[in-house]
């Protein structure tokens, strides 16, 4: 016995040894089918499928489709391979519930209406479980198990509802593509159609621009007449529309105008001091503030009110409170950052709650006083309640109570997205998207870490003037004005690609820091997207940027000396800038041909002109007058509206006074031109609706 | 050296009993020559005021690990700030326990270092930036100082990935002239933040943690251009113009002990510039008592100290003899230095000079 024991391994060593060898000569023979069923360990599973299928072509469909989905049922989720015969040269190997699958689909209609026959019911409850559990995986099951059952469609679409709704649209899109594959005729009827716009809305969500654009040419083509209701849809769904702060160029009403009203004059609630000017615009006293248009009012935002003015009279409607955390601080840049913005009941503004002192040593800057900037929300549905506060006590989130905003950010479909600024040795600038109506954060992605100009003393000199955000198709764009123009995915913020320019030199040569006034080519401009390129123009650059938008490259870019400061956007295929001159240029060849320079001969006054279809509307400072200018260089400008001639504001620069200059920013709204500057709001109306108005 | 003379002088004293200490124990020939003799007298007394300036630091901890005192800046020939919760002289301060031979949970100090340590990982902020209430770069770089000690003597997981963050927060702050400045991503540079960010780097470096070649080389090149040759000292801050001409500001005591310092970290030993420097130190030595009216007093000192020391001979004998009597005198009753920015400071600063020669510290080790 001790004896057989011994010779037993050496037997097995043998015989193993045998066994081995002849295995190796087959492998060598076809290493491809020798290796992969022994891979996959499936061996047993695929003489299974094939008794099953041979079952099914030798007339003993039922039998056939019974073992078939027998084993689908056992190996989902394992999918063992199997090897194809695609090809003789090259094996490739497939998961065995595909092949399943396409067994199924290329039977015979008989066959089929004999599988759905055995498995409709059965495919029904297991649906109904797996709806119950609204679980996306139970449903993509379903479909699978069941291929050519009624269930499959319901189920693949409710798995594809359940993954957008979970945020991640690109397994919804795959699953919605894996719901109309393998349908042939059917891919245009009804169940596509349905599709087009949750595939659009799941795009729109990924920031997948190119793709959106295809798949809504291709739903012009197939909706025809409804596909008006398909843009209507998609603009309404889960992001906010492409209509969003878009500089679109309105058409001008108004040819014969006249002054329908004037606020009361509101300076006393702006506090600003051009002579401690140390911004970009101290001198443009005309520039000033962005109102924003609601329902019938438009609203004001200075630094201690937000007003509310009837558009029609010109009442005051309510001023909700902006008071701020430091009434000693004085706004250096008051174009900039006094803006309201509105979109539904909710209206924004930024406030000022809290400021550090401003230090100097023998007039040298040691820090200057810089503001940190809240941002409150107020619901209009209910009488002006402040909704929510970011610089509030109550924010649990320390970044964002710690986060000054001072740009307009865009609101659309509950979520509000702005770009906000906070220090840790550099200037860090974050995007954040809020929660329109309790304004918790939900997410925020850091864009760029940068200084700005410093004082002897290390300390910021000025504060950072954030650049302006753009929403549109499901990508948030923004220019830091800190070095970086960032896009990101709107959902869920992931950062699409960010460019670095290059900014202006901060300090001269020889060490010596800049006057205090400083002066930049550009205004704060709003980005302009035409036809996929991003138009932007940084403040700390002196370059109009041309770029491409679904990479960040920049496709051009211009010397913006002679051009700005105000970039108004674009009107019939043409970029528009207005400075000491009105130049219009391609916007598919910036800067390369066909640039147009007017000479502005009416004597503009100082603030942002507004752009028509057809031209620009300014406020002319010599005739005191609204004046039309048109693209079109061989017609003459010409007066649209006389402006009551306005006692002269003035202010006190060091010993002197200095007259201010008459002028405005012009906002265009519908038969409405509202002047605001830093006292008042002048509304102006065709003359012909006035009369009717007062009658 | 002193270290092992001391423990020399002990054991001889236990030998021979206390009643006959032998003269030589009271002045030490160092092995440097005859003529180099430290005063163990002095020594000792050191010893003893260092113990009760730490005691002192201990008792003035916060309870989350950090030391107050006043953040701000120099302005002219004052400091204005306001009191608050200091970055820089938490790290000082820890530093100083580490300089007595205290580690993290180790030690005599060991708690308060702990305390410390977590105190300044807490405020490492994404960016590796090391600040609380708006400190700047100095803070950042005692701080990273104090990581990169740490983390050299205990290799400890949880201080590596916050130095490496913060040594890469310097090497990204260091702008094209090769310097820093009071805030990271600055254009300009000054001599003072630039030495105290390459002391940071250079302990990183010893610790382990990659510092690029390019980011040092730059920095000493800064510092070398700084160099005055005609007076020997080093400039506050220099600038070339395209044309080549050199723009020069005010050379300073504290400045050329830290440009020396650098070098000698640098492994430049042999060199004109320190030679003319050391000169500029000897000459321009500050008096003891401007400690209490100026804000530089100990830092200038805590850099011509290491200058000093690293220099050896003669120069340290004699440099050890005037200061350590002049920082001694300075001491007040309860264990405190004082001056401009507070008494945590002085007393972290004062203890840390007072602790150079021990070497326990791999930054300070000739």
């Amino acid at each position: 016995m001790s004896h057989d024991r011994a010779l037993l391994p050496a037997v097995l060593l043998v015989v193993g040894m045998a066994f081995f060898c002849q295995a190796s000569r087959v492998a060598s023979a076809d290493v491809g089918s020798a290796l992969i069923p022994l891979l996959v360990g499936a061996d047993g599973v695929i003489q299974e499928y094939r008794d099953a299928v041979d079952r099914i072509d030798s007339g003993d469909s039922l039998e056939g489709i019974r073992r078939l989905q027998v084993i689908h049922e056992r190996i989902w989720g394992e999918d063992p391979l199997i090897l194809a015969s695609a090809s003789k040269e090259w094996r490739i190997a497939r998961p065995l519930s595909d092949r399943i699958i396409a067994k199924l689909r290329d039977m015979s209609p008989e066959q089929q209406n004999l599988y759905r026959q055995e498995y409709q019911s059965r495919a029904s409850s297991v649906l109904e479980r797996a709806m119950a559990e609204m679980d996306p995986t139970s449903l993509l099951r379903v479909a699978e198990l069941y291929p050519l059952t009624e269930v499959r469609e319901t189920a693949l679409l409710a798995a594809g509802d359940l993954f957008l709704e979970q945020d991640q649209p690109e397994l919804a899109i795959r699953v919605w593509q894996e719901a109309t594959s393998g349908f042939g005729e059917k891919a245009s009827g009804d169940l596509y159609q349905s599709l087009l716009l949750r595939r659009a809305i799941a795009l729109k969500r990924l920031g997948k621009r190119e793709e959106l654009r295809d798949l809504r040419k291709e739903a012009a083509k197939i909706l025809r007449d409804q596909f008006s209701e398909f843009e209507q849809l998609l603009d309404k769904s889960a992001l906010v529309s492409g209509e969003v702060d878009i500089v679109s160029a309105p058409r001008l009403q108004v040819t014969d105008g006249a002054i329908a009203w004037k606020t009361h004059d509101y300076s006393r609630h702006v506090a600003f001091s051009p002579s401690r000017g140390r911004g970009y615009y101290s001198d443009g006293t005309g520039a000033i503030l962005a109102p924003c248009f609601g329902d019938g009012w438009v609203g004001i935002a200075t630094s201690r009110k937000l007003l509310r003015y009837d558009l029609r009279t010109g009442k005051l409607i309510s001023d909700l409170n902006l008071r701020p955390g430091a009434p000693y601080f004085e706004e250096q840049d008051i174009a900039t950052r006094l803006w309201t913005v509105q979109e539904g009941d909710f209206i924004l503004s930024s406030y000022v709650a809290r400021a550090s002192r401003r230090e100097d040593y023998l007039g040298f800057d040691i820090q200057v006083s810089l503001p940190w900037r809240g941002m409150k929300c107020w619901d209009l549905s209910k009488s002006g309640s402040l909704l929510w506060d970011t610089a509030s006590r109550n924010v649990a989130d320390d970044m964002l109570r710690t986060t000054s905003f001072n740009s307009a950010p865009v609101v659309g479909d509950d979520r509000v997205w702005a770009l906000g600024w906070r220090k840790s040795g550099y200037i860090d600038v974050t995007m954040w998207c809020l929660d329109a109506k309790t304004g918790n954060g939900i997410w925020s992605r850091p864009i760029v870490g940068n200084q700005v100009d410093l004082t002897m003393f290390g300390e910021p000199a000025r504060e950072p003037i954030l650049g302006s955000v753009l929403v549109r198709d499901g990508v948030v764009y923004c220019c830091s004005n800190l070095g970086a123009i960032a896009a990101l995915r709107a959902w869920d913020g992931e950062v699409l690609w960010i460019l670095e320019y290059d900014r202006d030199s901060q300090r001269s040569y020889r060490g010596r820091y800049r006057p205090q006034r400083r002066n930049s080519i550009w205004a704060p401009n709003p980005l302009v997207l035409e036809d996929g390129v991003l138009f932007v123009t940084p403040l700390d650059s002196d370059q109009l940027y041309a770029i491409d938008a679904s990479n960040g490259q920049v496709k051009a870019h211009v010397q913006g000396k002679g051009l700005g400061p105000y970039m108004l956007g674009t009107t019939d295929g043409r970029l528009v800038l207005f400075g000491d001159l009105l130049t219009t240029m391609p916007a598919n060849d910036v800067g390369r041909t066909e640039i147009w320079k007017q000479a502005l001969t009416r004597s503009p006054g100082l603030g942002r002109p507004a752009l028509v279809s057809d031209g620009v509307v300014y406020v002319s400072a010599g005739e005191s007058a609204l004046i039309h200018q048109g693209l079109d260089p061989i017609k003459p400008p010409r007066s649209i509206a006389s402006l009551a001639p306005e006692e002269t504001p003035q202010t006190r620069r060091g010993l002197f006074r200095v007259e201010e200059s008459f002028g405005g920013r012009v906002d265009i709204d519908g038969e409405r031109i509202v002047i605001t500057n830093q006292n008042r709001a002048t509304c102006l109306t065709q003359k012909r609706v006035l009369r009717e108005e007062k009658r | 050296m002193s270290i092992k003379n001391r423990l020399l002088a002990g054991s001889l004293a236990l030998v021979t009993g206390f009643a006959s200490i032998p003269v030589q124990s009271l002045s030490q020939v160092t092995d440097d020559g005859p003529r180099r003799v430290i005063d163990m007298k002095l020594q000792e007394r050191a010893r003893l005021a260092v113990e009760r300036g730490l005691e002192y630091l201990k008792n003035t901890q916060n309870p989350d690990g950090s030391w107050t005192d006043k953040i701000g800046r120099k302005v002219h020939y004052e400091y204005r700030g306001r009191l608050g919760k200091h970055v820089g002289v938490t790290a000082l301060a820890c530093i100083a326990f580490l300089a007595q031979g205290s580690l993290p949970g180790r030690g005599k100090y060991g708690e308060q270092v702990e305390k410390g340590l977590d105190f300044l990982l807490r405020n490492v902020q994404t960016n590796g930036f090391i600040t609380v209430n708006e400190s700047r770069m100095y803070s950042h770089a005692f701080a990273t100082l104090f990581l990169a000690e740490v983390y050299g003597m205990t290799g400890m997981d949880r201080v590596k990935e916050k130095l490496k963050s913060s040594v890469g927060l310097i090497i990204q702050a260091q702008n094209e002239t090769g310097g820093w400045r009071y805030q990271p991503g600055a254009d300009d540079a000054d001599m003072s933040i630039t030495v105290c960010q390459v002391v940071a780097l250079r302990a990183a470096r010893n610790a382990g943690i990659n510092v690029p070649k390019s980011v040092i080389d730059a920095a000493i090149k800064y510092v070398r251009n700084s160099s005055n040759i005609e007076s020997g000292g080093f400039m506050y801050q220099h600038e070339v113009s395209p044309t080549g001409r050199v723009q020069r500001s005010r050379t300073t005591f504290p400045l050329t002990a830290a440009g020396i310092t650098t070098l000698y970290g640098a492994g430049v030993y042999e060199d004109r510039v320190l030679d003319r420097g050391l000169s500029y130190l000897r000459r321009h030595r500050p008096r003891r008592y401007e400690a209490l009216n100026t804000f530089d007093y100990y830092y200038g000192m805590y850099y011509a100290t290491q200058a000093a020391f690293q220099r050896g001979g003669e120069y340290w004998t004699t440099w050890h003899r005037d200061t350590w009597r002049d920082i001694l005198s300075l001491q007040n009753p309860d264990g405190s230095w004082q001056d401009l920015v507070g008494p945590n400071y002085a007393t972290a600063m004062a203890c840390i000079i007072l602790e150079i020669p021990y070497q326990y510290l791999p930054i300070f080790e000739r």
